[in-house]
């Protein structure tokens, strides 16, 4: 056994281990004895029969016109002598030397062989080309916005907070409040009562120094200091009306930002 | 393998995400949604998704240029780092030590490292392509050759400090769709077009088809992150700019979609026993899906409904488990047992994979964007009455989507059971898998003038012209 896999490895040129666990594959497959496909593809017996249903498999090495069979892979039968067959050059096929999975015949027995077709390309055209277009869409949407004076601009928040507010809103970001709340009014009929109860007027929030925040699942809060006191805020971050308790060392500070998240001045030229 | 075992966690992490958003207060400190769903994020994109498509890709490359795969260390140093820094980054997150900036919330100092361990895959990607001794370049390169470069700068991009919110919400948002959509689908994609070639037998139906998919994603996806910002202080240009490059959102998911089909042909009709056809497909469809509901989330009067709501995460989830997971599930249904020398350890549990993955993020996506719609009308409905979403309004107006999301746990929960499914198969396999074909890629060496690293942009177009 050792001598014949032996033998057979090296006529694949592959590792023993690997060949062994192919063979047992095929035998498994073919319902005959791993000795016997080892002696088949060392050179000393018939090659095994497929099994029922199966067609034979294409042969190891495919050479095909470059149009229609790049370097894909082409699969093979049973490691058959045939893997130190070296594709036409230029091009380098990689060469599978493996059984064909029983139970998929169709993969790899039926008809011409998987072809991956394609034809000559400049691959880095693509890698370039796609780096340029992220890199467009990212000057435009994060380096403009900066320059550009908002078109709405009807209200605006730079609100001068203090150190311990400033302390505060890090302790905001840092513990994902703006993963439910919002601090942004937008000018559309869903924040129309928003924007009046939150004492702003008109229904536009143009910029703010507060966090925007992602989604909505919580109240908004752009403007809360003038709804709730400082304490009536700590009692709602004490865990009051199903809010999650705030353990965090640095209650103070939260209560700080949120209190002074309430200046909100006319933006200039309005 | 260490992919699979982030699914385990992420799953589960979100599932935990869901039920202290719906249920608040339940769970406190490590466990409040806040940081939870940074981590959920972290875990998803980056340990699971992430780190299987570098695998994907590096099992793409030697097949697709005729080379072997080169720096194959930096990619095993890449590959662990990833997994290393974003184990201990969500714990990080999780105590309380993240910054919130960025979709994952990490602080700079594990944000630095990770980024290092993200360009290991360009690294080899661009050393190996030049290497290359296959002058045809086929669908799935091209992907492979995108997806390095969009992943490091995509992560960058959310993890710089911005001086603004604004500029601290679109670099957010812009970095997580981004991610979602280009890299997730993008790879995805790409590994779909050779695997689903490789198992059928099939060739590529279209490559013109998959010009326009490639390039339409390209041009459109990142784009998509102004979406959740329509209506916010982002200047009225920038809407109009990205509502139309993100229409090209679903003309790119449609052609793949149409791509893949047509190339399966009539393996469509045997997905049953054919799970990488099955996955790929499935794929494609909920990457359709998604594009096509981010787009209507991008026009201004989508946008006044579903602006802010759960509708984002129901895409998000879509997105990521739904074609994300089933790309990832075609592609290590066909590369594992090449790979490992293994049959899958049992079609019983692709088949319960699949299905409760299809089912059950399908449904808690449709749930999560009922959900959006209900509250975009709810809070619109309540401005008429008089209702603000502020203090005891809000209860009134988040009553009706909170039964919605409430049902999509059930349903994420079925979801999880399918992904466990294909973890335990995934494990058995390597552990337990009968014998089964083992691909030995025998690189030929072919001749110093054949090598196109000299000359990569010249003589392969110039041998094939001449084939054709």
């Amino acid at each position: 056994m050792s001598e014949l896999l032996d033998a057979a490895a090296q006529v694949v040129g592959a590792p023993a281990e690997l060949v062994q666990r192919s063979a047992e594959a095929r035998a498994d497959a073919d319902g005959i004895a791993v000795e016997e496909v080892l002696k088949a593809w060392a050179g000393g017996g018939p090659t095994p029969s497929s099994p029922p249903g199966v067609e034979t498999p294409p042969p190891a090495v495919v050479p095909a016109p470059a149009e229609t069979a790049p370097a894909a892979p082409v699969s093979s039968g049973p490691p058959t002598p045939a893997v130190p067959a070296v594709a036409p050059p230029p091009v380098a096929q990689p060469v599978v030397a493996a059984v064909a999975p029983p139970g998929r015949p169709a993969a790899v027995a039926s008809g011409p062989p998987p072809v991956l077709k394609g034809r000559v390309d400049r691959p880095f055209r693509y890698f370039f080309g796609a780096a340029s277009l992220l890199m467009l869409c990212l000057v435009v949407s994060l380096v403009l916005p900066a320059f550009s004076a908002s078109s709405r601009g009807a209200l605006h928040s730079e609100i001068p907070y203090s150190a311990t507010a400033l302390v505060g809103q890090g302790e905001y970001l840092a513990e994902g409040c703006a993963g439910c709340h919002t601090q942004i009014v937008r000018p559309i009929i869903a924040d129309a009562q928003l924007a009046a109860s939150a004492g702003l007027g008109g229904i536009t929030l143009s910029d703010t120094n507060q966090v925007i925040g992602r989604q909505r699942y919580g109240p908004d809060l752009a403007n809360v200091g003038n709804r709730l006191s400082p304490e009536a805020i700590q009692v709602v971050l004490g865990g009051e009306g199903g809010h999650v308790q705030y353990r965090g060392g640095w209650m103070d500070a939260l209560v700080a930002y949120l209190a002074e998240s309430k200046t909100l001045t006319e933006a200039a030229g309005e | 393998m260490a992919s699979t075992c982030f699914l385990a966690l992420a799953g589960v992490v979100w599932v935990v995400g869901m039920v202290e958003l719906r249920f608040s207060g339940t769970l406190t400190g490590p466990f409040s949604y806040g940081r939870v769903r940074s981590v959920a994020l972290l875990l998803a994109v980056i340990g699971w998704l992430t780190l299987s498509f570098c695998g994907g890709v590096y099992y793409l490359l030697p097949r697709l240029t005729g080379t072997p795969l080169r720096g194959e260390a930096v990619a095993l140093v890449g590959g662990a780092g990833t997994a290393l820094v974003t184990l201990t980054g969500a714990m990080a997150v999780l105590l309380g030590w993240g910054d919130g900036g960025g979709p994952f919330a990490l602080p700079w100092w594990f944000s630095f490292p990770l980024l290092i361990t993200l360009l290991a895959p360009m690294v080899v990607t661009i050393s190996t392509v030049r290497h290359r001794r296959e002058p045809n370049v086929y669908v799935s390169l091209w992907y492979a050759l995108a997806g390095v470069v969009w992943l490091p700068l995509l992560y960058l991009v959310g993890a710089l400090a911005a001086p603004t919110s604004l500029g601290g919400a679109l670099s957010e948002s812009i970095s997580l769709f981004g991610l979602s959509n280009l890299w997730v689908v993008g790879m995805g994609v790409g590994l779909a077009y050779y695997v689903l070639v490789k198992d059928t037998g099939n060739p590529l139906a279209s490559r013109q088809l998959a010009r326009v998919g490639f390039w339409s994603l390209a041009f459109a996806s990142a784009w998509s992150g102004v979406a959740p910002l329509v209506f916010g202080p982002v200047p009225d240009w920038l809407e109009a700019v990205a509502f139309l490059m993100t229409l090209a959102l679903p003309v790119s998911a449609l052609a793949n979609a149409a791509n893949l089909a047509l190339t399966a042909d009539q393996a469509w009709a045997e997905r049953r026993d054919r799970p990488v056809v099955a996955a790929a497909l499935a794929g494609s469809f909920f990457a359709l899906l998604m594009a096509a509901l981010t787009c209507f989330g991008t026009v201004r009067s989508g946008a006044a409904v579903v602006g802010l709501t759960p509708f984002w995460d129901g895409v998000l989830y879509g997105t990521l488990f739904g074609a994300g997971g089933m790309f990832v599930a075609a592609w290590t249904y066909q590369a594992l047992p090449s790979i490992s020398g293994r049959k899958m350890a049992g079609a019983g549990f692709a088949k319960v994979h699949l299905r409760l993955t299809f089912w059950g993020v399908g449904l808690t996506s449709t749930l999560l964007v009922g959900a959006g719609l209900v509250s975009g009308y709810s809070w619109a409905g309540g401005s008429y009455g008089g209702i603000s979403p502020t203090g005891d309004g809000w209860g009134d107006l988040a009553g009706m989507s909170s039964l919605l999301v409430g049902l999509s746990i059930l349903t994420a929960l079925l979801a999880l059971v399918g992904q466990w499914a294909f973890c335990l198969d995934t494990f058995r396999t390597y552990t337990s898998g009968r014998p089964a074909a083992q691909e030995i890629l025998a690189l030929a060496a072919a001749d110093d003038g054949a090598d196109l690293s000299d000359d990569p942009e010249g003589s392969g177009d110039a041998d094939v012209r001449e084939g054709e």
